[in-house]
């Protein structure tokens, strides 16, 4: 790994998140760097959405500081930060659902001026998003006829013509078959190697495994992060998921297996 | 194409009502009676319906993006009710038409005000927090305008209700109603993508880099004074506001950037058209057009939700 791609996208100091009252984590200090991946593991209602929203800057941190290329998450204009972050949201809303197109040129958004529209080479990276997630040919039609894994890959097409430097995917796989979910997989490991740092909350923790780092929430702190195999075959992580899985160690690489009754 | 049916209708208003008279008379000067009644009396009245269409349907499609739900329109949040009980209490006092017009639009600043600081007390105002309180509110003003209907005399009942069902007839001249819609659109034409991407979501449009509470605070002030003004010039006209936006919506329009136009033009043509109806069906009766609008709406509407239901 060269030097260049150890440069630090996202770094926290001494973060504390909160919600309702309720600490999602405490005094973490991480660092994303370009050509990472990072997998958040961790069971429901841990704060995974809360803390990948906050490293958005989407809310405010409880305490704690958030620095994106070296400045202040919160002293930075939306339109400067969408620019780097692209966020992925676990549900979309469509009240007023559009044709396909215009959902994903609306990933240029930050990009253009007040009174700029789309240009050509906007439209030239909303064809290829599509053609990246697959989607090719079905640039009009309306949102709302797609099926849940299309409008999950639909969502992760524009913000692929939003074009960041980070990605911050809250359950980027949800909805999506396994072929797919191989696909997005693939897919945001070439974007880590072309030097983008990526996080993803994940519940299937062979996920983290195919991601490379990984973070793991429990109860208001972060119970192991690091390399994912050391993660998943850590203590931690036994204790989190209490038993109902197994960690097979095997020649090819580690793999989760639930402990079904 | 609206660009076209613009002229047309206003063309239309000018040639029809109950005194025939032909439009060639403008240019013919032995008649000037016919010249007056279409330059003093039919063009005012219809540039001001048009520029009321333009507002309501402008703030309709405003106000449905701000609450996020296709069921709004500018009336929602009570504008109009304040509007109306400013209206209503100065005709049970046997005020002018002035005091009626400048109360119409005290009460719906007032009760702009009043959703907004309810509203928004505790400093995090949802768009639902922002619905219930402007719906409650206007209940609220409902039940004050039937107790100021229930306790009038009979004579100034008629002229209430007209108020209360939008009319035309006593519509100030048209140009103050044209420059605030036309200054109304321009001041949005730049937002216009930033409601593209705020139809999505909030936390959507917020990722994609739009600074979301100032352009929802913008959105409601805009929204308000629109209506407020169409409210002041014609009392409360339905349906405009609800109908327009979502007919240019089945019609492919989706984008901002020309629905907001597209709806300035279709509500204004629809309301001259109405108005035009509206004087000259029943002639020399006139018929307050908020009946006609509602007329046309309601089976417009029930249509429109019918074939929603067929997609969902």
């Amino acid at each position: 790994m060269s030097l260049l791609s150890l440069r630090p996208l996202l770094q926290t100091k001494a973060l504390t998140v909160e919600i309702g009252g309720k600490t999602v984590c405490r005094q973490l200090d991480m660092t994303i760097s370009i050509g990472q991946h990072w997998g958040l593991l961790g069971i429901n209602g841990i704060g995974k959405t809360t803390l990948l929203h906050t490293l958005a800057g989407l809310r405010t941190p409880a305490q704690g500081e958030i620095r994106l290329d070296d400045e202040l998450l919160g002293t930075l204009p939306r339109r400067t930060i969408a620019q780097k972050i692209g966020v992925l949201l676990q549900a979309d809303n469509d009240a007023f659902p559009g044709t396909v197109m215009e959902t994903v040129l609306s990933g240029r958004h930050p990009w253009l001026g007040q009174w700029q529209w789309e240009g050509e080479n906007d439209r030239m990276l909303a064809l290829a998003a599509l053609s990246d997630v697959g989607l090719e040919g079905f640039e009009q039609r309306q949102v709302n006829t797609l099926s849940g894994g299309e409008r999950r890959r639909l969502a992760l097409a524009t913000l692929l013509t939003q074009n960041p430097c980070l990605f911050l995917l809250d359950e980027p796989t949800n909805h999506l078959d396994l072929h797919h979910q191989a696909e997005l997989l693939r897919l945001l490991g070439r974007l880590a190697e072309e030097g983008i740092g990526v996080i993803s909350v994940f519940h299937d923790p062979n996920h983290a495994l195919a991601a490379g780092q990984a973070l793991l929430l429990d109860r208001g702190r972060v119970a192991a992060v690091g390399g994912a195999v050391e993660v998943v075959t850590g203590a931690a992580f036994a204790r989190v998921y209490a038993g109902d899985v197994r960690v097979f160690v095997t020649p090819e690489g580690v793999a989760v297996l639930p402990r079904w009754p | 194409m609206l660009i076209l049916l613009t002229p047309l209708s206003l063309l239309l208003a000018l040639s029809i009502g109950s005194v025939p008279v032909k439009l060639s008379a403008l240019i013919n000067d032995s008649d000037a009676l016919g010249r007056s009644l279409i330059l003093e009396l039919r063009l005012p009245r219809a540039l001001s319906a048009f520029a009321v269409g333009g507002l309501l349907a402008l703030a309709g499609t405003l106000m449905q993006v701000l609450l996020r739900n296709p069921l709004a329109d500018p009336y929602i949040l009570g504008i109009s009710g304040g509007a109306a009980v400013g209206a209503l209490l100065s005709m049970l006092l046997g005020l002018g038409v002035g005091w009626t017009t400048g109360n119409a639009f005290v009460g719906a600043l007032l009760s702009m005000l009043l959703v907004f600081s309810l509203a928004h007390s505790r400093g995090n105002w949802s768009a639902m927090r922002l619905l219930l309180t402007g719906v409650v509110v206007a209940a609220g003003w409902g039940a004050v305008i039937s107790f100021i209907l229930a306790i009038s005399p009979e004579r100034g009942l008629h002229g209430m209700l007209f108020w209360l069902m939008g009319d035309l007839s006593h519509a100030p001249p048209p140009l103050w109603g044209l420059i605030i819609t036309g200054a109304g659109l321009l001041f949005c034409l730049p937002f216009a993508r930033d409601l593209n991407v705020l139809a999505r979501g909030e936390l959507t449009a917020a990722a994609l880099g739009v600074s979301v509470q100032r352009l929802r605070l913008m959105l409601y002030v805009v929204a308000s004074l629109l209506t407020a003004t169409a409210v002041t010039i014609a009392g409360s006209v339905g349906f405009v506001g609800l109908v327009i936006p979502h007919l240019l919506r089945l019609l492919g329009l989706s984008d901002h950037r020309r629905l907001l136009p597209a709806a300035m033009l279709a509500g204004g043509c629809l309301l001259v058209l109405a108005d035009t109806v509206a004087r000259s069906a029943l002639a020399p009766q006139q018929l307050p057009v908020g009946v006609i609008t509602a007329l046309l709406g309601v089976p417009v509407f029930l249509y429109l939700l019918h074939r929603r239901g067929n997609h969902l």
